[in-house]
């Protein structure tokens, strides 16, 4: 049984050239358990009590290495593995970091933090707030029952079905959200597109923006929302609803009894609306 | 051979008509009685420059040597004119070699902040045009904040 609790939680990083990735668990009444399965590298494992086990062989693939609560920190060195797997219990903390690391985490009951500087960061299934930082990297995630905040400065963002607040953004790419039920949600970008698809929950309060990019959004004709359409007049595109411009060259779209509120706000570029039945 | 005993010797072969004759025919005249002075002066004068020439030239090696770009880089261009399109382009072990090495003045060409400081102007410019325009101030505002936080996420990448 408590085996089965312990793969609850996987991790899996793929490394290539210099990297370190780093784990930590937060203290747990039940036993932790840490396989780490890798080839031709060291590994250090510390413990809470600053006990240190320093696994270093050839090929270390199979070894498993068990600790009883604490904190846990398994740091990779250089020459780094090409995959660290680590299966983990659920209810974890974790705080990850890598360099080159493909970065990939599934079915976590606790708290993530991912940073990477080039590859793709992937969060999938997590119980628990999200904060993933990609220099370079495409981040995507989906399916977090808790907060998110997310960043890549020259990559795509994209998430979908969140409970909780989200805040995102990328520098010079795509910003999407998809099927949240968040209250509150801030998509930012500079040169790159920024998007949200779904319904709009009673009392959310949104706002998506970008300097020279497009900002997309698609509703349900369900909705009840005030959407505040904040850019150039000559530049917006609405579908499905009526649009209403003031002498401030705002638009703004009335769906409902409009007590949701969207400001979808472009300096340059379109601000494409879709009201579907 | 000192330049006054050159002139001596031109005054000696041709004293009377030396600024007549044609440069050439001077030449030809003088240099058989000069040249081999003048060789052996080259001669003397050779080895310090040489050895001046090979101290530099062994001394930019050894600074090349030490300084050298990673072998997966071909061009021949410094690393600080390196861009980010040459570490989008790199494979892995060249990406953590730069990521290792780049210089500070590379984080200012990264297309991040470029955007940024693109975003500014442009908006300063919008600003400029609508003094009273409160959300492109703040825009401005967010722009440069974000281009903070930019730059010291990339200095602390680096150390």
């Amino acid at each position: 049984m408590r085996m089965v609790k312990c793969i609850a939680g996987a991790v899996l990083l793929g490394c290539a050239g210099q990297s370190a990735a780093e784990q930590q668990v937060s203290p747990l009444a039940d036993d932790v358990r840490v396989d780490v399965d890798v080839s031709g590298t060291a590994v250090e494992v510390l413990t809470h009590d600053e006990r240190t086990l320093v696994l270093d062989a050839p090929d270390l693939s199979g070894v498993s290495v068990d600790i009883r609560g604490g904190v846990v920190a398994v740091r990779v060195g250089a020459p780094a593995p090409r995959r660290l797997g680590l299966t983990v219990h659920p209810e974890i903390q974790l705080n990850i970091s890598g360099v080159d690391s493909a970065i990939e985490i599934r079915a976590v009951r606790g708290p993530v933090t991912v940073q990477n500087h080039t590859q793709a960061i992937t969060i999938e299934d997590i119980n628990g707030s999200v904060d993933a930082t990609s220099r370079t990297g495409r981040i995507r995630i989906r399916r977090i029952h808790g907060n998110v905040i997310a960043e890549s400065n020259t990559n795509a963002v994209d998430i979908r079905d969140v409970t909780g607040d989200v805040r995102a953004r990328s520098t010079t790419s795509s910003v999407r959200l998809r099927e949240s039920r968040s209250t509150v949600v801030e998509l930012q970008s500079i040169s790159g597109i920024v998007s949200y698809e779904g319904e709009l929950p009673r009392h959310a309060r949104y706002r998506l923006g970008t300097h020279s990019g497009e900002v997309i959004l698609h509703v349900p004709a369900t909705s009840n929302a005030t959407i505040l359409m904040h850019g150039r007049p000559q530049a917006f595109a609405v579908q499905g609803a009526r649009i209403a411009l003031d002498d401030d060259d705002f638009g703004t779209i009335h769906l409902g009894d409009g007590r949701a509120r969207v400001v979808a706000e472009s300096v340059l570029g379109a601000i494409r609306v879709s009201v579907r039945e | 051979m000192k330049e006054d005993d050159v002139n001596r010797v031109i005054y000696r072969a041709f004293p009377p008509r030396v600024e007549a004759l044609p440069t050439e025919k001077i030449w030809s005249r003088i240099e058989p009685e000069i040249r081999p002075e003048a060789d052996r002066r080259t001669r003397r004068a050779a080895p310090a420059w040489r050895i001046a020439t090979a101290a530099v030239t062994v001394a930019a090696a050894l600074a090349l040597f030490l300084v050298r770009p990673h072998p997966d880089i071909t061009t021949a261009r410094e690393p600080l004119d390196l861009v980010l399109h040459d570490f989008e382009r790199a494979d892995d072990h060249t990406r953590a070699w730069l990521i290792e090495h780049r210089p500070r003045r590379w984080r200012l060409n990264e297309p991040a902040v470029v955007a940024l400081d693109r975003a500014i102007a442009e908006t300063r410019a919008l600003l400029e045009e609508n003094p009273g325009d409160a959300r492109l101030a703040s825009r401005v505002v967010m722009y440069a904040n974000w281009r903070a936080d930019l730059l010291a996420g990339l200095a602390h990448e680096n150390g």
